[in-house]
């Protein structure tokens, strides 16, 4: 019998794809060259975190860390669920370890029920937000929605953090195959202005402005205003917009934008909106923050040919592409569209079955 | 008074009103009972049950739904004969073969794949008589042909197939009674026939189609009843079977070995290149795929590679099959005189007829029959097998082990009758066989070929595999030896042209094989943009660090920033609902056309957000969204919040209705929309049916579209390269033992497998936890190590010992497997005549279970004050205290209590009793430990070499080694104190103080002392009285004497008789066992 093989990747860039689709795909891999040319070589502390995360959420995973830190090995085990507790550093948002949950917890034993604790929003990950309103809505055309929930007990900006997100999330024993290729025309737009520790008005300030913007396209504008006050307002002052737009479809666009000290909220507002419509300009069924996760639930779907439109390619759904083929053995079929200026993704799924989950 | 009381008979009215009334119930009973449907309705209650029973029968035909992906050119069904040896396997697929394409096979080497009819091709593949064998034809084939001897009865190999068939998804079976011309007698012949028929139905299903076949002419089965078999064959209906519907699979009906005989020269134990050529079947496979080949292990595709089909459909649609196409193809079994081996072509050159019919010299004959008797499968047939040092020699014949049921009736005088009757008969057929075939020499070649190489019984396989091997050899050598003799085989290629060899199968049809993954160039931007995600240039790992650079500046977030400073607002407007569509459509108009009207619209302007936290949906957003999200849709629209309440106010809808209105409007719409579905409504399982083949539907659609990624799909004739193939595979190659290979998704991992076992009712023994089992699952074979519990609601027990007649769990170590999938366990050395140990299902993979055994720990009583009691020897040291602080005890006499703490460092503790505690106490303290689970996995290598564990007991058999025998483990008869107590003494001077009441009270009387003085007459009347009594004493006295005499006698004449009946007994018994010994002899 031949022994299976270890992947080798380096480099420490889609780290959080490869130690997932590792779990996933049940294959071992092994990164090496983790920063080995930096001036401070190794593992950065929200990737001790990530490893950390992903021990606690899986059983007989074994994870080797080289002694500089400049490698690590998983050899991985089966995604538990159950109660997950964890402080996140705050070098990186909630949204970092979330959407690495996002992948794994579907096909865990049993429901997960993670609290995490950190920076719930800043301008490199997904703020919890967009993930509760977009990320875990678009659970739904894989037949994953039905009893995910997700609460936001504190929020917590930058620099500090003290934010606080629960995650619930049911498992399945499968996905159910996506045929998603109608975008459909945007219907409406939501939205959340969130302000903790600053003036309620800033709030209302960014909805003005982002309104201003949106206004011109469609009337069906909803942004809600979400100030947080006393204990559940984490520890520094902080405030931003989430907006979703919903195409006739159901497919979901997203933007967002985090202040960072000294902004005005009208512009935060205005370059939120515009962020929007420059998402919305790209078309296709999912947005490029959630292009990643059709194309893993793609992969994971049953034996039956699966589609979907997106708008352009991101150099990280690429990378993930690849790693897909990599751990899964799936290549997808990317044609073009000329007539839309978007791309037709469709692949035949592997199969993927939760076998961690029981039978009576 | 005499005779029987007799009673007036009763007289039943014949007229008058109470005749007519019965005759009238009478009449209406019997309508009842012919046409119960009439009279459902006459009674509301009647109607009620019977209606629900028809809905509680209808729910039952229910199947979870499974796509039927079955591709339009379907891969050729196989057909497994199955049976014990020496049943007419061989001669049944010889018949079916010759009825379907008029070619007479003289052998039967790996599976034959013919057309049959104008949308139809068949493999027909003979099972090999052994466990590992049989496990894999159970998992491939479609239609099974069980062939039963009826001249012998049913065999265990019969029934054991049907379990392994049971557990991996049942096909199709059909039965097939042979040898049933071995009865002179008409009437016993119904009999086995009719016997026969209920076991099988039994066994399978009632109304199970079992064929008879009533004898053998010109060494096959007679025309007319093929051709009846084959019709049944023809329009056999097969159910698709969960395992094979989700996983791709192969059966290799060519195989071939690719490796550079350069690397062979200097390492002839290097790893091979192997080529696997067979029909694709269940979905698809590609390139990279990782595979399971049962028997040989895991391993990656190189490459799969589309062939042309060898035995293709006729391409156009005509009325009969022609000639011309009624193809055959068995590469490894010789068809027109080619057969392909493993590394070469050999081409029969038959001998001209007047040659063949020339008078031999005396010297070529005596050639000739030196080479008959030379044959190496008559000269195996002598050979015994030692397969442990010191075992019983297995004769390499078939061992036949008869199926003996309580229910089946097989007396020992029938038995021997038909044995020996069938024994005469076997030896006719051959005979005839001998004179009638043309290749006759080569036909009883084939047939002790077939018993040498897949014997079954206890021979264990490693001793088959050396044998087959060593017969193979020899084969081969003799082969080279005859090759300048005028042999029937020719060798035309040598090893070195085996890349020729391919390209020569191939191009039969004058075709090479197609290359699908030829770079198209278009000038298209598909072929750019695949370029660019997956172009071999960029090996992704590298890339990634070349283009991106280091630094966390970028880094792996999927959140864009991208900002698009140009963006036309005009151009953006067309992805609104309320922008311009490009037809000239105004957006309103637009979304009236994909919605329900206008009721849409105010769904819209009441406006909804999908928000996980207060979850607020609308209902009338289902009706809206028609189309693909409909379904995520109806998930979350599980609460209608009070949002939606809010927006209304926010946004009065635009036809200036109120609420309540335009509530009662959409419902009324609702209603019509609903009932024009009516008609055509389909239920829940028929919607979920047809979403599902709707799907695969899609799945075929794409299958041109995606013909770019190099996938194989089912039904087509595929060549697989697998590269890093142990070199014993090549070595040991039987073509009559099948090869599977079978796609794997996503199942290597490796976790404990939690199962719900039962032990086979048949299987004489009860399983051990610790004993190393067989288990087969899914596609694979494996050898682990189970250990048997039972959950009693609180903890998993550990069992020692498998339930004897109820499911228990089991926990065994290996790959991952589907929950739900059935598997069959059975040990590799087989013991008993029924080789199946147990069958069940999987229950769950798992990294960690907690399986609990029972340790008591006991300990005694040092020092004991009034509850509280130091106990000693149940510790070594305070720390083993310090854990147990606070685990409750007990003691014999069920007084409880609790550790305390350690005192001392001598492991004694003190310990609260709910009571005051005795020193002859034993104290207990029940404790459960969590038993680690043995993770051992080795998968069975049956065609490669096989190193297997062993249990303990063979262990010490081997090794001779006596079980340990532990004094302490014996149960001795308890030998208990009787318990003396003192009597109860009351001192005197409490006694005094006692009340009256409680006193001890004493009367004397003094009868004894005094004296009786008799007068005359009561003087006479005693001496008489006592006279009496002598006499009668004295008569008791005799009487008893001459009843223990007469007892003695009876005795005597009893034990007399029982002696000669027992030694008339003793003689039957063994005449009948002389005469059943005999038998047996023969057989």
């Amino acid at each position: 019998m031949s022994k299976r093989d270890v992947l080798h990747f380096e480099g420490h860039r889609f780290l959080k794809q490869r130690l997932v689709l590792s779990i996933l795909s049940q294959r071992a891999v092994r990164i090496d060259r983790i920063r080995s040319d930096d001036t401070n070589p190794g593992l950065r502390d929200y990737e001790v975190a990530l490893l950390r995360l992903l021990d606690k959420a899986t059983n007989g995973s074994k994870f080797d860390i080289s002694h500089t830190g400049t490698s690590v090995t998983l050899r991985p085990g089966m995604v538990t669920g159950g109660r997950i507790d964890m402080d996140c550093p705050v070098s990186r948002a909630i949204g970092y370890y979330l959407e690495a949950l996002v992948a794994l917890a579907p096909f865990g034993k049993e429901q997960m029920t993670a609290v995490l604790r950190g920076v719930t929003m800043d301008n490199r990950d997904l703020s919890v937000d967009t993930l509760r309103t977009a990320t875990l809505v678009n659970y739904r055309h894989f037949g994953l929605a039905e009893g995910v929930e997700m609460k936001i007990v504190k929020r917590g900006a930058l620099p500090r953090g003290g934010g606080e997100v629960r995650f619930i999330c049911p498992v399945v024993r499968g996905v159910k195959p996506l045929a998603f290729t109608d975008a459909g025309r945007i219907r409406r737009i939501r939205g959340i202005s969130y302000a903790t520790r600053v003036s309620p008005q800033t709030a209302n300030r960014m909805v003005d402005a982002a309104r201003g913007e949106l206004n011109r396209f469609i009337p069906d504008i909803y942004i809600y205003t979400d100030v947080y006050k006393g204990a559940e307002s984490g520890l520094s002052p902080g405030f931003g917009l989430s907006l979703v737009a919903e195409s006739t479809t159901g497919a979901l666009v997203t933007a967002e934008l985090c202040a960072e000290p000294g902004e005005a909220p009208e512009d935060i507002g205005a370059r939120a909106a515009r962020l929007l419509l420059a998402e919305i300009a790209r078309g296709g069924c999912f947005d490029s923050a959630h292009q990643w996760m059709a194309m893993l639930f793609m992969a994971l779907a049953p034996e039956h040919v699966v589609r979907t439109r997106i708008g352009k390619l991101t150099p990280f759904t690429i990378q993930y592409l690849r790693d897909l083929r990599d751990f899964f053995n799936t290549t997808f079929k990317i044609t073009p569209d000329a007539d839309s200026n978007t791309v037709l993704m469709a692949c035949l799924g592997t199969g993927f079955t939760n076998v961690g989950k029981k039978t009576i | 008074m005499d005779g029987k009381q007799t009673h007036k008979a009763h007289r039943v009215h014949k007229a008058g009103a109470s005749a007519k009334k019965k005759l009238v119930e009478k009449k209406r009973k019997n309508a009842e009972k012919n046409n119960p449907r009439a009279f459902t309705m006459q009674s509301a209650q009647k109607a009620d049950r019977m209606a629900r029973r028809k809905a509680e029968l209808n729910e039952k035909k229910y199947h979870l739904p499974m796509a039927d992906r079955t591709p339009t050119i379907p891969p050729p069904i196989i057909v497994a004969v199955v049976g014990p040896p020496q049943c007419g396997k061989t001669t049944l697929i010889k018949s079916l073969v010759r009825r379907y394409t008029k070619h007479m096979l003289s052998e039967i080497r790996g599976p034959v794949t013919i057309v049959s009819g104008k949308k139809q091709r068949i493999t027909f593949l003979e099972c090999p008589n052994d466990i590992n064998a049989m496990t894999d034809v159970a998992k491939v084939a479609d239609l099974v042909l069980l062939v039963l001897d009826a001249s012998y009865g049913f065999e265990m190999e019969t029934f054991e197939f049907l379990n392994l068939l049971q557990t991996h998804g049942m096909p199709k079976v059909m039965g097939v009674l042979t040898h049933l011309d071995d009865f002179k007698d008409n009437k016993r012949q119904k009999l086995v026939k009719k016997n026969f028929k209920h076991r099988f139905w039994t066994e399978v299903h009632d109304g199970a189609k079992l064929f008879f076949l009533s004898g053998v002419e010109n060494g096959r089965y007679l025309d007319r009843e093929i051709l009846n078999l084959s019709r049944f064959i023809s329009v056999v209906k097969l159910r698709p079977l969960t395992w094979r519907n989700s996983h791709p699979y192969m059966l290799a009906d060519r195989v071939q070995d690719l490796t550079d005989p350069e690397i062979l020269e200097t390492n002839p134990k290097a790893n091979r290149t192997v080529a696997l050529y067979g029909y694709l079947r269940g979905t698809h496979m590609k390139g990279k795929d990782r595979v399971h080949i049962p028997g040989a292990g895991d391993y990656q595709l190189d490459q799969t590679e589309l062939l042309t089909d060898p035995c293709p459909i006729p391409d156009k649609e005509r009325k009969r099959l022609d000639e011309r196409h009624k193809l055959i193809y068995a590469p490894m079994s010789e068809v027109n005189g080619v057969m392909y081996d493993k590394d070469a072509v050999y081409i029969d050159v038959r001998k001209t007829k007047h040659e063949e019919n020339a008078v031999e010299g005396e010297g070529e004959k005596m050639l000739s029959e030196l080479q008959k008797a030379s044959n190496v499968s008559d000269r195996l047939a002598m050979h015994q097998f030692n397969l442990f040092s010191g075992a019983k020699p297995v004769p390499a014949t078939a061992v036949r082990r008869p199926a003996v049921f309580d229910d089946v009736e097989l007396s020992a005088d029938d038995g021997s009758e038909v044995d020996s009757d069938e024994d005469e008969d076997d030896e006719d057929v051959h005979a005839d066989s001998d004179s009638d075939s043309d290749a006759s020499g080569d036909d009883e070649v084939e047939d002790d070929d077939d018993n040498a190489a897949t014997s079954s019984g206890p021979v264990d396989y490693r001793a088959q595999r050396i044998a087959a091997r060593e017969l193979e050899d020899r084969l081969n050598a003799e082969k080279d030896d005859d090759d300048d003799d005028d042999d029937i085989l020719r060798r035309v290629y040598s090893d070195g042209g085996s890349d020729d060899d391919s390209e020569g199968d191939a191009s039969d049809a004058g075709l090479g094989s197609t290359e699908r993954l030829a770079p198209v160039h278009l000038g298209t931007k598909r072929v750019n943009l695949m370029d660019i995600v997956y172009g071999d240039a960029d090996k992704s790992s590298k890339s990634s660090k070349s283009r991106n650079g280091n630094g966390d500046a970028d880094d792996d977030n999927a959140k864009s920033f991208a900002f698009d400073e140009d963006i036309d607002y005009n151009q953006l407007r067309r992805f609104f609902i309320t922008g311009d569509n490009g037809d000239g459509q105004d957006g309103e108009e637009k979304s009236d056309d994909d919605g329900d009207g206008n009721d849409m619209d105010a769904e819209e302007a009441m406006g909804d957000f999908e928000d996980l936290e207060i979850g607020s949906d609308d209902d009338g957003d289902k009706d809206a969204e028609s189309g693909a999200d409909s379904d995520a849709e109806s998930a979350q629209s599980g609460s209608d919040g009070g949002e939606s309440d809010d927006d209304e106010e926010d946004e009065p809808n635009r036809f200036g209705l109120s609420d309540e209105k335009m509530k009662k409007l959409k419902n009324k719409f609702d209603e019509i929309d609903n009932s024009d579905d009516d008609g055509e409504k389909k239920d829940f399982y028929q919607q979920q049916k047809e979403e599902l083949q709707g799907y695969v539907d899609n799945t075929r659609q794409a299958m041109s579209e995606l013909a770019e990624i190099n996938y194989r799909w089912s039904g087509e004739y595929v060549k697989i390269v697998i590269e890093d193939m142990p070199f014993e595979f090549m070595n040991g190659f039987d073509p009559s033992i099948p090869i599977v290979v079978g796609g794997i998704p996503n199942e290597e991992g490796l976790s404990l497998i939690n199962m719900r076992i039962k032990r086979h009712r048949w299987y004489p023994r009860i399983l051990k936890t610790g004993d190393p089992i067989v288990i087969s699952v899914g596609w694979r074979r494996f050898q682990t190590i189970p250990t048997y519990y039972m959950n009693d609601r609180i903890k998993n027990r550990m069992l020692k010992y498998s339930p004897e007649h109820m499911h228990c769990n089991a926990v065994v170590f290996g790959p991952y497997v589907q929950p739900g999938t059935g598997f069959c366990a059975y040990f590799l050395k087989r013991a008993h005549r029924f080789g199946i140990a147990g069958t069940g299902t999987v229950l769950e993979n798992t990294q960690t279970i907690d399986i609990v055994k029972k340790l008591k720990l006991t300990g005694y009583p040092e020092k004991i004050h009034k509850n509280t009691a130091y106990v000693g020897k149940m510790f070594n040291s305070s720390l083993e205290v310090a854990k147990f602080e606070g685990a409750s005890i007990k003691t014999v006499s069920g007084i409880r209590g609790q550790v305390k703490k350690a005192s001392g460092d001598n492991g004694v503790f003190r310990a609260t009793f709910e009571d005051k505690v005795k020193m002859s106490d034993i104290v207990f303290l029940r404790a459960f430990r969590t038993i680690p689970i043995k993770k051992f996995y080795n998968p069975i290598t049956s065609l490669l070499s096989v190193t297997y564990m062993r249990s303990i007991a063979d262990i010490r058999r081997a090794k001779n080694m006596a079980v340990p025998n532990k004094a302490d483990s014996h149960y001795k008869p308890i030998v208990r104190e009787t318990k003396r107590f003192n009597p109860l003494r009351i001192p005197k001077s409490l006694q005094a103080e006692l009340p009256f009441k409680s006193k001890v009270k004493v009367v004397k009387t003094n009868t004894k002392s005094r004296a009786v003085v008799m007068d005359k007459h009561d003087k006479q009347v005693a001496t008489l009285l006592g006279q009496i009594n002598l006499l009668h004493k004295d008569k008791t006295k005799k009487l008893r004497e001459k009843v223990q005499k007469q007892k003695a006698e009876y005795v005597r004449k009893r034990n007399e008789e029982e002696a000669e009946a027992d030694a008339r007994r003793k003689k039957r018994r063994k005449t009948f066992f002389r005469i059943e010994g005999q038998h047996q002899r023969k057989d």
